[in-house]
């Protein structure tokens, strides 16, 4: 094997054990081959290339299932030749040059020539499974075939799994290395994983795993940062958001629910370039789980549950707002908590977070109030879509479930750190801009890096993000 | 500028997929892989061929030609105030010229105005982030369309980006004083070309003296130029009241163009060039951020187009299957027989199971298959249960099996153990059977026993 050539890896295994599962979780594609909890559902080998810098280096193999391994052990052991002894490869060529045989064991044939062509295996096993006696006569054939065999241990995460006869088994048959990988929630560095235990066993192309490995480590930071950039934008886009009223019951009531509605929209445009980025779609996704529908968020965000759901409480949103030095506006509260508590709080002490707003030079010459979006409602933004990133970052491609979203009232931040970086947001769209220029305000650039770096602070991130690359 | 029009390009594209992410883009993808593995090359090509298609070339065309006549109109108002402010200082001719009144109304605004520039700029204070504010609101009321506005925040976001704002600012502002000081000038030499002035400096009681070295210093520079400087018996012949000599008149015009020209004129000159170059430079040495989310998943796409996903040959027909055959009631040498393949019935069925019919050994691998053969061939029995496992995967070795026993009885049936199981396959079992002619199997084990037992003839 060449330095330069492209590494072939077969993907085997017996039927339905998540052979294109695993594929499509390797190489990020949720549309490579085809996936059914049936039988034979693939039924040719099919290619997927693993690329180093635009390069394709190695070649992955989906194969169609074993099937018959105990009839085909059976006829291979029966080969004999006179005068010497068959070596297991001679018997697999024998195999594959015989035209009769073939008729009977098609998909075999194409699974051992596969194997054949290539630099090394993946023997996939779903570990729910008792080990039989055909699993023993594939493994036979695998070790007949003279390749080296990377077992790999599908739904470890399932709670029927059981790991220890497997990996028994495979040391009976002389693999002592092996690797643990569920193809629906797969390892958080699991490609990594993969490429490392690959160049163990393909040691003189260790330095190319070694990159690849590399490769998916930095991709994988690039996307988190991309994503918290994205989220960073969402967030300062909706504290900046600002609707210029006259202080008028009936027009308040018609601009919050406008307001709302453009934080919905933002919020979906969000939620799409995530997707786009961790390259799943809007459509993949089963029944509402936790609010979520059809690639978006289902649950009203303006709503005293959806807060609470969130760990938010909106009396603390309060009191956080003060500690920080932040004036809680009433108008902004009355987005989370509707008019009426609106009106209600109008004649309280807190008409002074209006005043706040109410100073804008424009709004004292028309009369006119700023509505913007209140820091619960922020809050709430930044930690459901903080938790869809974590959730997309540890899906795998090959998961048909429903997108399964952290749902506990824990705080994922420090609430004084947002705040502080939404209210100089809110700032950033007033007439402070002027006195940006004399040097007052932060530049847009030092308030959206501050930010980015109290969200990627976040709880739920905390174990994505824990590689030291950060 | 060709690397600025192309990055402005593919910010423009940029906007435009993130505000319609779906539109079509095969051709441009199939651009984008041709030339090469570098992704830069890639996404730029990818973003020349949107472009060129989807009319962002034309808004971009536009809103240059926008530039440019904006650009022309701020110079002729930049040239119309320079010759009236500089035929405004010098006055009709009718009175001699007050020199340093002139020089200080023509210079003193501008040089304030440079001073300023020169501290925002230079104290780092702000970052110019209003100036975009400023033009895109100025340019969401100038271009309705959505292609145009698109075009203009693209320019802003590179500029942005390119960490050039301040200067695109420096250069309209000194582009703006360049004509202005250009226009006084050109007022000042037609002036002094077709009309006769002569030139005075007024005191009351300051001395001669500060007006000599007052004029010499401000004439030194100049003087290097080439500029006349008077000599100290011409400016102290020109205090108060004017000498109206040739020379005297020709080196004090000369004096104040060329005060004029160094001080006011020139400065703009070279800031504007300087100005023109820091932007150059800060676009040829721009490069797209390539992690952003929008790259990154171009980026993705762009290799999952790549990669072919190569096939060995067509797929492989579905699996065609015999249908079962038993043998004739009358070939029957036994009542019943079970047993169970590939699976471990529990105590409570196994126990129930081999109280009613004859047991044969678990069957597995290919010697207990062989033997289980052998016994039925011998046994011949009118009924055969066959136990499977629901959890496990119909696969062709069993079912090539089950047609194996099957052929040594009259009737065969199957008990599929953990159908209830979350993980059971029943579906694919009765798929899988039914096309072989196997009855649908039973999913309890005490309608089989019942069977077995010959209480009933199936269902």
């Amino acid at each position: 094997m060449g330095v330069d050539q492209v590494i072939r890896i077969a993907v085997v295994g017996h039927t339905n054990t998540g052979k294109t599962s695993l594929l499509r979780t390797l190489t990020r594609n949720r549309e490579f081959g085809e996936v059914d909890d049936a039988p034979g559902t693939t039924r040719h080998v099919q290619s997927a290339s693993a690329l180093l810098d635009g390069r394709a280096v190695l070649q992955w193999f989906d194969t169609p299932g074993l099937e018959d391994s105990v009839a085909l052990r059976d006829w291979i052991d029966g080969l004999h030749e006179s005068g010497r002894r068959l070596e297991g490869p001679d018997r697999i060529e024998r195999f594959l040059a015989d035209q009769e045989i073939q008729h009977s064991f098609e998909q075999e044939h194409r699974v051992l020539a596969q194997v054949m062509r290539s630099d090394a295996v993946l023997y996939v096993v779903d570990c729910r499974d008792p080990i039989l006696a055909k699993h023993r006569d594939e493994l036979h054939i695998l070790q007949s075939c003279a390749r080296p065999v990377l077992p790999v241990i599908n739904f470890v995460a399932s709670p029927n799994a059981d790991i220890e006869p497997w990996t028994q088994t495979f040391s009976r048959h002389g693999m002592h290395m092996h690797l643990s990988f569920d193809t629906i929630s797969p390892p958080i560095n699991g490609l990594q994983m993969m490429y490392q235990t690959l160049g163990q066993l393909l040691g003189e192309r260790q330095s190319t795993f070694q990159d690849l490995s590399r490769q998916v480590a930095i991709e994988r930071r690039k996307r988190i940062l991309a994503a918290a950039d994205l989220l960073t934008d969402l967030c300062l886009q909706a504290a900046s958001a600002q609707r210029l009223i006259k202080d008028e019951p009936a027009l308040v009531s018609v601009a919050t629910q406008e307001q709302q509605e453009d934080i919905r929209l933002f919020e979906k445009a969000f939620v799409t370039k995530l997707l786009n980025l961790y390259q799943f779609s809007e459509d993949d996704y089963l029944p509402p789980t936790q609010g979520w529908s059809s690639g978006h968020w289902s649950t009203d965000l303006f709503s005293k549950q959806a807060l609470s759901d969130l760990g938010i409480d909106l009396g603390k949103g309060a009191a956080f707002g003060a500690a920080a030095g932040a004036t809680f506006d009433v108008l902004s509260a009355g987005l989370s908590l509707g008019v009426g508590t609106l009106i209600g709080a109008a004649a309280g002490s807190a008409w002074q977070g209006v005043d706040r707003w109410g100073k804008d030079i424009k709004a004292k010459l028309y009369g006119q109030r700023a509505l913007m979006v209140g820091d619960a409602i922020l809050l709430g933004l930044a930690t459901r879509n903080v938790r869809l990133i974590a959730a997309l970052e540890q899906r795998g491609h090959a998961s048909t479930l429903p997108l399964a979203v952290a749902s506990h009232a824990t705080q994922e931040f420090d609430p004084k750190t947002l705040l502080k970086t939404f209210m100089a947001a809110r700032r950033q769209s007033l007439r402070l801009k002027v006195l940006q220029l004399m040097g007052a305000a932060q530049s847009s650039r030092e308030l959206h890096a501050e930010l980015k770096q109290a969200l990627l602070g976040a709880q739920s991130l905390q174990p994505l993000v824990a590689d030291g690359l950060h | 500028m060709h690397t600025f029009d192309q990055a402005w390009r593919y910010e423009s594209v940029r906007l435009q997929e993130l505000e319609t992410p779906d539109s079509d883009d095969t051709h441009a993808n199939v651009r984008a892989l041709e030339c090469g593995q570098d992704v830069r090359a890639q996404l730029l090509a990818r973003a020349d061929e949107l472009a060129r298609v989807n009319g962002t070339n034309d808004a971009q065309d536009r809103a240059k030609k926008a530039m440019r006549m904006g650009i022309g109109i701020f110079w002729a108002i930049g040239l119309a105030i320079g010759l009236s402010a500089g035929f405004a200082s010098l006055g009709d001719s009718a009175r001699p010229v007050n020199l340093l009144w002139a020089l200080g109304s023509l210079l003193l605004v501008p040089s304030l105005m440079l001073l300023a520039w020169c501290v925002l700029m230079f104290a780092r204070l702000g970052t110019g982030g209003w100036l975009g504010q400023w033009w895109l609101w100025l340019v969401s009321r100038l271009f309705k369309t959505a292609q145009a506005g698109r075009v203009w925040r693209a320019w802003l976001n590179l500029s942005d980006h390119a960490n050039a704002q301040r200067w695109w600012l420096a250069l309209a502002t000194h582009g703006m004083w360049f004509t202005v000081m250009s226009g006084v000038l050109l007022s000042m030499i037609m002036a002094f070309s077709l009309r006769h002035y002569t030139f005075v400096w007024e005191t009351t009681w300051l001395g001669e003296d500060i007006f000599v070295h007052l004029a010499k210093l401000i004439g030194s520079v100049p003087g290097m130029l080439g500029f006349a400087v008077p000599d100290a018996q011409m400016i102290r012949s020109s205090g108060n009241t004017a000498v109206d000599l040739p020379a005297v008149r020709m080196a004090w015009a000369s004096w104040l163009v060329g005060a004029v020209l160094v001080f006011g004129w020139l400065p703009r000159l070279v800031l504007l060039v300087v100005s023109a170059g820091v932007l150059r430079y800060r676009y040829k040495n721009y490069q797209q951020p390539l992690d952003d989310a929008y790259a990154l998943s171009i980026q993705a796409k762009l290799a999952r187009l790549q990669d072919k996903h190569q096939v060995d040959g067509p797929a492989g027909a579905s699996d065609q299957w015999q249908t079962l055959t038993g043998i004739a009631a009358e070939q029957a040498l036994s009542e019943a027989v079970w047993l169970a393949f590939e699976s471990s019935p529990d105590a409570k069925v196994h126990n129930a199971l081999r109280a009613s019919a004859d047991e044969i050994a678990a069957v597995d691998d290919h010697q207990s298959r062989q033997a289980a053969l052998r016994q039925l061939q011998r046994l011949l029995p009118r009924r055969l249960l066959i136990v499977l496992d629901a959890r496990q995967t119909p696969d062709r070795g069993t079912l090539r099996a089950i047609l194996a026993f099957g052929a040594n009885a009259v009737q065969t049936k199957v008990l599929l153990i953990n159908a209830s199981d979350a993980r059971a396959r029943n579906a694919a079992w009765h798929a899988r059977l039914s096309s072989c002619g196997v009855s649908l199997p039973y999913e309890e084990h005490s309608p089989a026993i019942n069977w077995l037992q010959g209480r009933t003839d199936g269902r």
